[in-house]
């Protein structure tokens, strides 16, 4: 870690706490992996290799371990954030409902495929699967939250909204 | 004309639903008041006569799931599935974004019941405003004494802890469940051993779906007979549908048991989208096989109607296609979706579901031959039955059910194919 | 004991084993690739799908503890159906290279599918899912990830048994591959195990790496010799050259596993060999090199022999005898200055040498330092480089006769007056006795280079010069004896059960 220009990652006070609350209703120390991560994720924004590090000496494990879980899932952050993250459901029910068009606008619209980021690195943009909101498709999730029942005028409001900020 | 029977989204529309303070106001934590003044396995006795079945998929019924926990065991855990990932499923999302103190309190009383002092609720990482009410309703149940060491004053214990997932569909399998809560990658476990018996770290375990505890309230409060009046003899109470896809006033609608999709769809739902034709339905999730519109007009809405129908309800989820949709299109959707989400461990499936997807991908793109068409379904059966888990099935089924039904759509996309067959859909 | 039908035959076979071992017992092999006895079960790889009466799915026999009445059936059309299903699903995205793959030969994948494997070269070939080709993995493992099916058993192997958890599994569907993690290597002192076990040739070891196609190899069952605990090995050899040295399986020892610095501790014994006896004067014929030795020992009360806890068992009572018959006064003592290691928990053990145990109970004092500071004005060292483990001993051999009986050009051979060449562990039938006490024979793999011989040959030449006699018309006769007198050494170990067990 020290080698490294990085910011230095760590546990808050806050955070050690807890951690410490929690730690008992893990009967392994493994089972904080998850927990973990997502502090790490919400403090930081993303996880690092630095992290992973510290993750696994707080649950007895290998970093590989860690590594190899946070990269089971899909919404541990590995590389640096992006300020907007919109993620298009593209699944069935929302497919119906237009999501296709909805992908390709923002394609359009921010000059980048599905899986890429703008050059400014302000802009992510992930097709993915079902998000359990299919009642109200097409619908994306901007970091953590819903947009749902999109339209193309929709979607270029928010553009706007989010370009001035 | 049928309307819906609000028991469990009784109070989903009223103004902050989600707190302590409304749910009280409309009786909440009687029921479990009530049931902790009662012997456990009383209270697992009126959950086996009420006839509930699990909502979170296969449809087991509850009480009896909860026998088969070993009388000797040491310590149990619930673990309620709140991991809601099955593609046009989205009702436990309301539950727990709009009323998350009805499943606690069903959590409270299972526990009871289950002699359990720990339950964990294993929420999908997406879920971020139900997360946040649900990690402020368990925070008020601690504060106001429902939970913690003395559990409405009874001197029980219950604690319950939020585990949040990160992205991954296998994980609302039950086992896998239970690895990622063990910090473990999110991979079903072989079974036997049954989590009754060798569960969460190894203890003895019970996973329910959220909307599966939600029911428990109501049946402790107004008694298995009254719970057995709604719905149907073999599927009784009400059920959560979620209905997406073509269809004029998509939602989540809470109707009896055995309700005829017909009148779902035209008096609840408003008919298909724009008036047009019904061309295919899934009835109970993505993995579900799929039927045309023919066999949909003749199905009720439970589980053995379903079952005789061909197919299954599964998590109630239902999809609606109308006469525009593509199917060859809509099967790419959907094994696109279970090549992304295998969890990799079986050969057959992790193999397989990739190589499902990309011969879908290559239909739809009118690029495959038909020995292609011919491979895939063969696929199906080779990459069935021989698992660890029943994902593999959940790939089968779609792709058996859309390439025989609607075989003509794939027919006509493929380069050999003799063109007799019209290009349908869009 | 619980009675199964397999394929029609019944058989007894103990309670609680996998239905895939009680197999092997019967004689049955049932095609697998992620189990391994080794390592815990995890039932992935779905290659071992069999019938059993009254459950209509197929069931893995790796997985399924056999129970009493059970009938399984291993080769109906179902099962073998399974098997090809599976075949096609790991040859699908396998780039099948074997002519350049270091595991043909040994390869479980090329191996079915010669058996089952099929193409329809009708269906439109896609790209395969393409990953990382040649990864180092550390100092000693190779990683070809396009190879890899994923069994898992080189992650189990690294968090099950050495407990590093170095490797893991990333991604999850078709994307998963095996890694360490981004920037760590595959460091743990057991790592070429991974490549024993590993079905396929995902994992090689950077050393062996197309050095020798496996199916010219002979092996020959060994002890390893690089520390007390006595691994067993099997000693794979071409040309009289050893290739490589794998673990053998004793369940007592060391299971299915050895550690990487006695895997690779080899190339001194094909290499930088002492080939002729050589003195003052140059080379030497044996015999020539027996009579030189003679002429120092006319006064045995001034000689000092030096044995080896290297030396094998049957060497160092050879040499006892020799000091006891033909030597009477001069002094013998044992011992080794080699630095010691750590125990780590697993099978390395601290004492560097295989037969220190060996050693001592069969009576040879330990007080080699204070001997050696001693009067003698004639050392005569067995198998044992003093001056390479303490070169600060050259004073005190400064200015004695010294005679070097050694395998290889050591510290001790360069300093020494006169050097006899002898042979090492791998020409020799002999044994060691590990720490456990356990007496370990092993068989020669390759013949003696130049005019090595046997500690046994010179000695007994020895006497026969001083017209004495050892009393063993053969090694076996030598054996024999030293069997029966030495408590605990009657029981022959000698374990042949193939590593990989199918
Ligand atoms: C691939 C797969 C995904 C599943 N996903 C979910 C899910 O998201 N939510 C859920 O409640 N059950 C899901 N299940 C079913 C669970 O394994 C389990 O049967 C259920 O949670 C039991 O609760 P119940 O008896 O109350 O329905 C899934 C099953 C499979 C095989
Ligand atoms: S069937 Fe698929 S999802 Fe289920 S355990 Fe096997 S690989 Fe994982
Ligand atoms: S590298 Fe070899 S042992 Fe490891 S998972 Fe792949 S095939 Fe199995
Ligand atoms: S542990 Fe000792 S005996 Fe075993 S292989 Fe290593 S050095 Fe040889
Ligand atoms: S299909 Fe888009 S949220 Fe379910
Ligand atoms: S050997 Fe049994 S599943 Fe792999």
């Amino acid at each position: 870690m020290a080698t490294t220009e990085k910011t230095e990652v760590k546990f808050s006070e806050a955070r050690k706490q807890e951690i410490e609350r929690i730690r008992g209703r893990y009967e392994t120390p493994r089972g904080l992996i998850m927990p973990l991560l997502w502090m790490i994720q919400d403090d930081y924004g993303w996880i690092s290799y630095d992290a992973m590090e510290l993750i696994a000496g707080e649950c007895e494990t290998s970093p590989a371990w860690v590594y190899s879980i946070a990269t089971f899932y899909t919404m541990f952050e590995l590389e640096k954030p992006i300020r907007y993250h919109l993620q298009v459901c593209n699944t069935l029910s929302c497919g119906l409902c237009g999501s296709e068009s909805i992908l390709a606008h923002l394609e359009d619209r921010l000059g980048i495929q599905a899986g890429e980021s703008t050059e400014d690195g302000r802009f992510r943009l992930t097709a993915v699967e079902c998000l359990a909101s299919c009642g109200t498709g097409p619908m994306m999730q901007m970091n953590d939250e819903y947009y749902e029942s999109l339209t193309t005028e929709k979607v270029d409001a928010m553009l706007e909204e989010w370009n001035c900020d | 004309m049928i309307e819906e029977t609000k028991v469990l989204t009784s109070r989903i529309h009223k103004k902050d639903s989600h707190t302590l303070e409304s749910y009280r106001e409309d009786g909440g934590y009687e029921a479990a008041a009530m049931a902790l003044a009662m012997d456990p396995d009383e209270v697992t006795a009126i959950v086996k006569d009420s006839g509930l079945r699990g909502r979170g998929g296969a449809g087991f019924p509850t009480g009896l799931k909860w026998t088969f926990l070993p009388k000797d065991r040491d310590f149990t855990y619930l673990c309620v599935n709140a991991d809601e990932s099955e593609p046009g499923t989205f009702k436990d999302r309301v539950i727990l974004d709009l009323d998350p103190h009805l499943m606690i309190e069903g959590t409270v009383i299972s526990c009871h019941a289950l002699k359990s002092e720990h339950a964990f609720i294993y929420i999908r990482g997406e879920f971020c405003r139900p997360y946040r009410r649900l990690v402020a309703a368990v925070q008020e149940a601690y504060e106001a004494g429902i939970l913690g060491d003395n559990v409405l004053g009874t001197g029980r214990k219950l604690d319950i802890t939020i585990h949040k997932g990160a992205g991954a569909y296998i994980c609302g399998e039950e086992t896998a469940l239970l690895n990622s809560i063990e910090g473990l990658r999110g991979q079903p476990r072989i079974k036997p051993p049954f989590p009754t018996n060798h569960g969460l770290f190894g203890r003895s375990t019970v996973i329910n779906n959220v909307e599966t505890l939600a029911n428990v309230p109501v049946i402790l409060k107004e008694g298995a007979e009254v719970y057995r009046s709604r719905g149907t003899e073999k599927s009784p109470g009400t059920r959560l549908f979620s209905v997406s896809g073509h269809v004029e006033r998509p939602g989540v609608y809470e109707l009896e048991h055995g309700v005829s999709f017909k009148d779902m769809l035209n008096d609840i739902c408003g008919g298909v989208k724009g008036g047009r034709a019904l061309k295919a339905v899934v009835p109970g999730g993505s993995s579900v096989p799929v039927l045309t519109a023919e066999e949909s007009m003749k199905l009720q809405m439970d589980f053995e109607s379903c079952q005789e129908c061909g197919t299954m309800l599964g998590s109630a989820g239902v999809i609606v296609m109308d006469e525009t949709t593509d199917m060859v299109w809509a099967l790419d959707k959907l094994t696109h979706f279970y090549a992304h989400e295998s969890c990799g461990q079986c050969t057959p499936c992790r193999e397989g579901t990739g190589w499902v997807a990309e011969l879908v991908h290559l239909i739809n793109q009118g690029r495959a031959k038909s020995a292609d068409f011919d491979k895939l379904i063969d696929l199906g059966t080779q990459i069935c039955g021989n698992t660890i888990c029943v994902f593999s099935d959940a790939v089968f089924m779609p792709v058996m059910s859309y390439t025989t039904k609607f075989r003509s759509e794939f027919e006509s996309k493929l380069i050999d194919s003799a063109p007799v067959h019209e290009k349908v859909g869009a | 004991m619980a009675k199964i039908t397999i394929n029609g035959v019944e058989q007894a076979v103990e309670d609680g084993l996998y239905l895939i071992e009680a197999a092997r017992r019967c004689g049955v092999d049932i095609p697998h690739y992620c189990y391994h006895p080794g390592l815990p079960v995890e039932g992935n790889c779905r290659m071992c799908s069999v019938e059993v009466e009254g459950i209509p799915k197929l069931q893995t026999a790796c997985t399924t503890i056999v129970q009493d009445g059970m009938v399984v059936i291993t080769d109906s059309e179902k099962v073998v159906g399974e098997r090809s299903d599976v075949m096609e699903f790991l040859l699908r995205n396998h780039p099948i290279d074997c002519p350049i793959c270091d595991q043909a030969g040994e390869c479980g994948l090329q191996d079915y599918y010669m058996e089952h494997g099929l193409h329809d070269s009708r269906i439109t070939v896609s790209e395969k899912v393409k990953k990382k080709k040649r990864v180092d993995l550390g100092p000693n493992v190779v990683l070809d990830s396009e190879r890899c099916i994923l069994c898992t058993r080189c992650v189990r192997f690294c968090k099950d048994v050495v407990g590093t958890e170095e490797l893991v599994i990333k991604n999850r569907s078709n994307h998963a591959e095996i890694t360490t993690f981004p920037g760590k290597g595959l460091v743990n002192p057991y790592a070429l195990n991974t490549v024993d076990i590993c079905p396929v040739g995902a994992l090689t070891s950077r050393k062996f790496r197309f050095q020798c196609r496996v199916w010219y190899m002979k092996n020959a069952t060994s002890i390893c010799p690089g520390c007390e605990r006595g691994c067993n090995i099997w000693i794979d050899h071409h040309e009289n050259k050893i290739q490589r040295l794998r673990p053998r399986l004793n369940p007592d020892v060391n299971n299915y596993w050895m550690c990487d610095e006695g895997r690779l501790d080899f190339h001194w014994i094909n290499d930088d060999r002492v080939l002729r006896a050589e003195g003052p004067d140059g080379l030497m014929r044996p015999d020539e090199a027996d009579r030189a030795v003679l002429a120092l020992l006319s006064n045995p009360g001034d000689v000092l022999i030096v044995a080896s806890p290297r030396s094998t068992n049957e060497s160092l009572f050879a040499l006892k005898r020799f000091v006891e018959v033909a030597l009477p006064g001069a002094a013998l003592t044992g011992g080794s200055f080699r630095p010691t290691g750590d125990d780590d928990g697993f099978l390395r053990l601290p004492d560097k040498n295989p037969n220190s145990r060996g050693m001592r109970e069969i009576g040879i004092a330990g007080d080699l330092e204070n001997r050696l500071n001693g009067s003698a004005g004639v050392v005569l060292v067995f198998e044992n480089d003093l001056l390479g483990d303490r070169p600060d001993l050259e004073s005190v051999l400064a200015g004695k006769k010294v005679v070097a009986f050694t395998s290889n050009r050591t510290a001790t051979a360069r300093g020494a007056d006169l050097v006899v060449p002898v042979t090492t562990y791998a020409e020799l039938n002999g044994s060691f006795t590990n720490h456990a006490g356990l007496r370990q024979e092993f068989r020669s793999a390759i013949r003696p280079p130049g005019d090595s011989r046997s500690v046994f040959d010179v000695v007994k030449s020895l006497s026969g010069l001083l017209g004495k006699e050892l009393g063993w018309e053969s090694e076996t006769a030598l054996t024999k004896e030293m069997t029966d007198v030495i408590t605990g050494w009657g029981v022959r170990v000698e374990e042949e059960t193939e590593l990989h067990a199918g």
